[in-house]
């Protein structure tokens, strides 16, 4: 995964960049991409024409798709799960904030981290759901048994009734909005069309249509590259190398540590922040710290907690006329390694911008695979996003979208995708 | 030497620190104390003040004069007098069984690094829990500083870099703390001016202790046992004018917390810090001098003193024309040099990038908590005071009764047992508090209780014993406990009050002294005391000293 979490694209793990088993049909012929700052000489010619797996989860998502794993757990605070599970043809599950514990979970955004999950299919997913969901008195975060009781028995937020599945229609009478600030510039054709399918398939399942607007979703992105890396700042200042990282010595190990230059307190935290934190960690930690700086946290820390609530009113005030949302997972397929390399970090910040919001807000964000698209061979997929703690529901929508794409598949053929079929 | 290493010494961390490196101790003292406004004090004319000689007497002790007599002419002699303001930021570690956000012991002087855990230790993965005690005892706190009691509070991250705290970020309260608007009264012994000083509570908030470091020759070494032990810090308004004042602001805080069982307030195991900010200010000047700061004070008399050093130091810069060497500073008090010494230079306010704990929800307290909290709540040393002052004694006394707990709860059983008030003081003041303090103990440790004093003092009430053959017994009953009805009748110490029998011992003295007898009838009259002395002596102290006084006269007389 990519080095605290920090990463859309696992590029910048501290072993070196993760890979997709997905790679574009015909192959294309790349060059090596030649930016010192992030290649970290990993790239030889076995990876031309590779493609990110997406991050910051990457390693998890390769596991489950390359078939060494059932199922893998990841971490998402902006869609870290998700993104890979989309790029990998994958489901992958952002619980709602406070479901599962993050125990254990090394902080990174501490008021947006979630475990997640990532397999592959959605009812794969719901099994080790199932397993780590519950209250941990460990995690203060955690929301009591007796809230998720309440909204999981919601006549129409809670989870999908045996009955409704198999009794005609599966959907019949759920409402999905279609939120129309989620179209994009530069969304891919393949995106689109996986995200019409999607629409398509939830129709044929009797579920009732609607576009809704979340009016604050342009905002999101920005308030979220404030404050996740203002609490990175936070919570990564235990790495001072006094009890936890490590300390910059000149000398090869075993061996006595030169004297440093500076023997201050202060110079001795700066070498060894330096020198063992990633250039992208780096880079957030520095944004982190501005945005809380005293001249600078009422026009960026307070201003982006004020975003925040914009956005997850969006959220309440949408789940007013419907009962889940249906967005694309990720504004096209799995970008090639070297062009993600190349990209200066405010496009890739950008590509975050299906996953955030429903991070921002703390909802439960469902990826769903749709198919690969048709020129590309590249899979595709779609977010399902459901009210707060309404998890239960989120993933049996999510399966019964599943089984339908999977037994309608012949009829998206000419949409530029093809559709996967059953797992 | 220039390097900077790590150890891990058996019992946990040990970090060696370069000697050269700059000290920053944590706390938040510098937070920037509200020195914005007039405090009640400061508004009273100097002036009216000093009109009579009586009200001058007042003044000088009220406020630390400083006269200054410009030396370079005899001519241009003037005097200036400035106005010393005095703010207090007092740190109290919560009586919490186990530290605030984790299930460590918060016990003091254990083997460094062994009351530690992943939390405290601020391992990567941990995540806090707050311990509810910590919420309990604030609350009452902040009842007892008579506060508003915030209904809902939050914790936040306080931020910087020292090898003490394990997660580069405190956990204290920021802009919403537990309790503000508060004061308390403080009751002036008469040697120092008398009185009741009302002091204003600025805030009191609940935060984390840090690790503690020590420096030796070639390192520091860190103790992590005292990270993330629960404290209440409370700051005062700007309130206190004089170094007594600020030292019987603080002993009054310590009692509270002594008497509400809130805090042990041990000031030399640190359980209570007290952080010092003074400024003078020439009277009639309105804006406030520059504050400095004074930490390393380990008794209230070594505030004061310190306080009173300081403001000579301060007032001196001002009058030699050097008041710009007067700086936003922190100071530490020495206690063998009696002077405060330059521990670091306040370059601007740090900025410690406060913001929400996201790992912690709002600390939320419902009527019924808060209110039940007041209900169990302990009598405060005020309410005690006011209790004794309405008992009848004397101002000096009710100070010494209602200084500790122990004593206090002692003298309540003294009374409860039917014990005269004003007998069951002396005793206590006198010879009780004597016995404690020459042998180092404090009232639980002695076996005397209230209910066998105040028998001890109706035996003499009685006149079964003297009052000296009372004082005699005490360190009996101090040391063995027992009735001490049963202590005089086995020692045979029952007091002869039989005329019958005190007159022989009389008749035979004065018989055995013809000598002082003659003096005594040639004019001598002080000899009586020689015969009375004689005859408490030949009772074996047991003769009751009123009658024989009587009795000697009345014989002296007959001789006449």
């Amino acid at each position: 995964m990519d080095e605290f979490g920090m990463g859309s694209y696992n590029l910048f793990s501290h072993y070196g960049p993760c890979i997709n088993t997905w790679r574009s049909q015909p192959h294309h012929e790349h060059s090596i991409a030649s930016n010192p700052d992030t290649t970290r000489s990993v790239l030889h010619e076995g990876v031309l024409g590779a493609r990110v797996p997406g991050g910051s989860s990457g390693g998890s998502a390769v596991a489950v798709s390359g078939g060494a794993a059932f199922a893998a757990l990841g971490s998402d605070t902006g869609g870290s799960v998700r993104t890979p599970a989309a790029y990998c043809g994958l489901a992958g599950l952002k619980p709602s904030y406070g479901r599962l514990s993050r125990w254990g979970l090394i902080a990174f955004t501490s008021s947006l981290d979630t475990p997640g999950i990532i397999a592959n299919s959605v009812a794969d997913l719901s099994l080790v759901f199932r397993a780590l969901d519950g209250a941990d008195s460990l995690d203060s975060s955690c929301v009591a048994a007796v809230e998720i009781a309440e909204c999981e028995d919601h006549p129409r937020w809670g989870r999908l009734v045996d009955g409704q599945r198999t009794n005609g229609l599966p959907l019949q009478g759920l409402r999905v909005g279609v939120p129309r600030e989620y179209r994009v510039e530069g969304l891919s054709p393949s995106a689109l069309a996986a995200w019409q399918t999607a629409v398509q398939a939830l129709r044929h399942a009797g579920a009732e249509l609607t576009t809704v607007s979340l009016p604050h979703t342009r905002s999101a992105l920005s308030a979220y590259y404030v404050i996740s890396p203002a609490e990175a700042s936070s919570n990564l200042a235990r790495f001072d190398g006094v009890r936890y990282g490590q300390r910059r010595y000149n000398g090869s190990a075993g061996q006595a540590p030169e004297a440093p230059e500076d023997p201050s307190l202060q110079a001795a935290y700066a070498r060894n922040r330096t020198r063992h934190f990633g250039c992208e960690v780096q880079r957030r930690l520095l944004l982190g710290t501005y945005a809380l700086s005293g001249e600078q946290i009422a026009e960026y820390f307070h201003q982006a907690q004020k975003v925040r609530r914009l956005v997850a009113e969006d959220f309440t005030k949408a789940f007013e006329e419907v009962d889940i949302l249906l967005t694309p997972a990720a504004p096209g397929p799995a970008p090639l390694l070297e062009e993600a390399l190349e990209q200066p970090p405010a496009v890739t910040y950008s590509g975050d911008v299906m996953t955030i919001p429903a991070s921002l807000a703390g909802l439960p964000a469902l990826a769903v695979p749709v198919g690969v698209g048709a020129d590309d061979r590249l899979p595709i997929g779609v977010q399902l996003i459901a009210p707060r703690l309404c998890d239960g529901r989120l993933l049996s929508v999510g399966e019964a979208l599943e089984d339908c794409l999977a037994s309608e598949a012949q009829h998206h053929e000419d949409t530029g995708l093809a559709v996967f079929a059953a797992r | 030497m220039a390097t900077l290493k790590v150890a891990l010494s058996s019992c946990g961390m040990k970090s060696c620190l370069d000697k050269g490196s700059p000290l920053r101790f944590p706390g938040s003292s510098d937070r920037p104390l509200n020195f914005g406004g007039l405090s009640r004090n400061s508004a009273i004319s100097p002036c009216l003040l000093l009109r009579s000689r009586s009200a001058r007497a007042i003044f000088r002790d009220r406020y630390t004069v400083v006269k200054c007599v410009a030396a370079e002419t005899a001519e241009s002699v003037s005097e200036t007098s400035f106005e010393t303001i005095i703010g207090l930021e007092v740190h109290c570690q919560l009586n919490t069984a186990t530290k605030a956000f984790c299930n460590c012991t918060s016990e003091y002087g254990a083997t460094p690094n062994t009351h530690i855990c992943p939390v405290c230790m601020g391992h990567p993965g941990t995540l806090p829990v707050l311990n509810k005690e910590v919420v309990r005892l604030s609350t009452m706190m902040g009842l007892a500083l008579n506060c508003d009691v915030a209904r809902v509070s939050k914790f936040d991250r306080k931020q910087y870099f020292y090898p003490d705290l394990p997660k580069g970020y405190q956990v204290s309260q920021y802009d919403i703390p537990i309790a503000e608007h508060g004061h308390i009264t403080v009751e002036m012994a008469p040697e120092f001016g008398g009185g009741k000083r009302t002091i204003g509570i600025t805030r009191a908030h609940m935060e984390e202790d840090a690790g503690k470091l020590s420096h030796e020759d070639a390192c520091s070494l860190v103790d992590y046992n005292r990270a993330g032990v629960p404290l209440l810090e409370i700051v005062s308004e700007p309130d206190m004018r004089t170094g007594r004042e600020a030292a019987e602001y603080a002993a009054e805080i310590r009692r509270i917390v002594r008497f509400l069982g809130v805090s042990n307030g041990n000031m030399s195991e640190g359980s209570m810090r007290c952080d010092v900010n003074v400024s003078v200010r020439p009277f009639g000047q309105e804006e406030f001098g520059t504050k400095v700061e004074i930490k390393n004070m380990n008794s209230f008399s070594a505030i004061a003193r310190a306080i009173d050093y300081e403001v000579q130091r301060q007032t001196g810069l001002i009058n030699a024309g050097q008041g710009d060497e007067i700086m936003l500073e922190t100071r530490l008090w020495n206690e063998g040099s009696l002077k405060t010494e330059s521990m670091r230079k306040k370059e601007g306010l740090a900025d410690y990038r406060y913001f929400p704990e996201p790992d912690l929800g709002p600390v939320c307290l419902d009527e019924e908590y808060v209110e039940k909290i007041r209900m169990e709540m302990a009598t405060l040393p005020s309410q005690k005071r006011e209790t004794y002052e309405a008992l009848g004694l004397s101002i000096p006394d009710v100070l010494v009764l209602a200084d500790d707990l122990d004593i206090s709860s002692f003298f309540d059983e003294v009374l409860a047992a039917g014990a005269d008030v004003k007998q069951a003081a002396n005793w206590i003041k006198g010879d009780i508090l004597g016995y404690l303090k020459a042998e180092k103990k404090n009232i639980g440790e002695v076996k005397l209780t209230g209910a066998m004093l105040a028998e001890l003092i109706a035996l003499i009430v009685d006149g079964t014993i003297s009052g000296k053959i009372g004082k005699e017994l005490l360190p009996t009953l101090m040391e063995e406990g027992g009735s001490p009805k049963a202590l005089v009748e086995s020692k045979g110490l029952v007091q002869i009050s039989d005329t019958s029998e005190l007159e022989a011992i009389i008749d035979e003295t004065i018989s055995s002294n013809p000598k002082q007898v003659e003096q005594y009838l040639g004019g001598k009259t002080k000899l009586k005391g020689f015969f009375v002395g004689a005859v408490m002596k030949g009772s074996g102290g047991r003769a009751n000293p009123k009658m024989v006084q009587d009795l000697v006269q009345q014989k002296l007389d007959a001789l006449a």
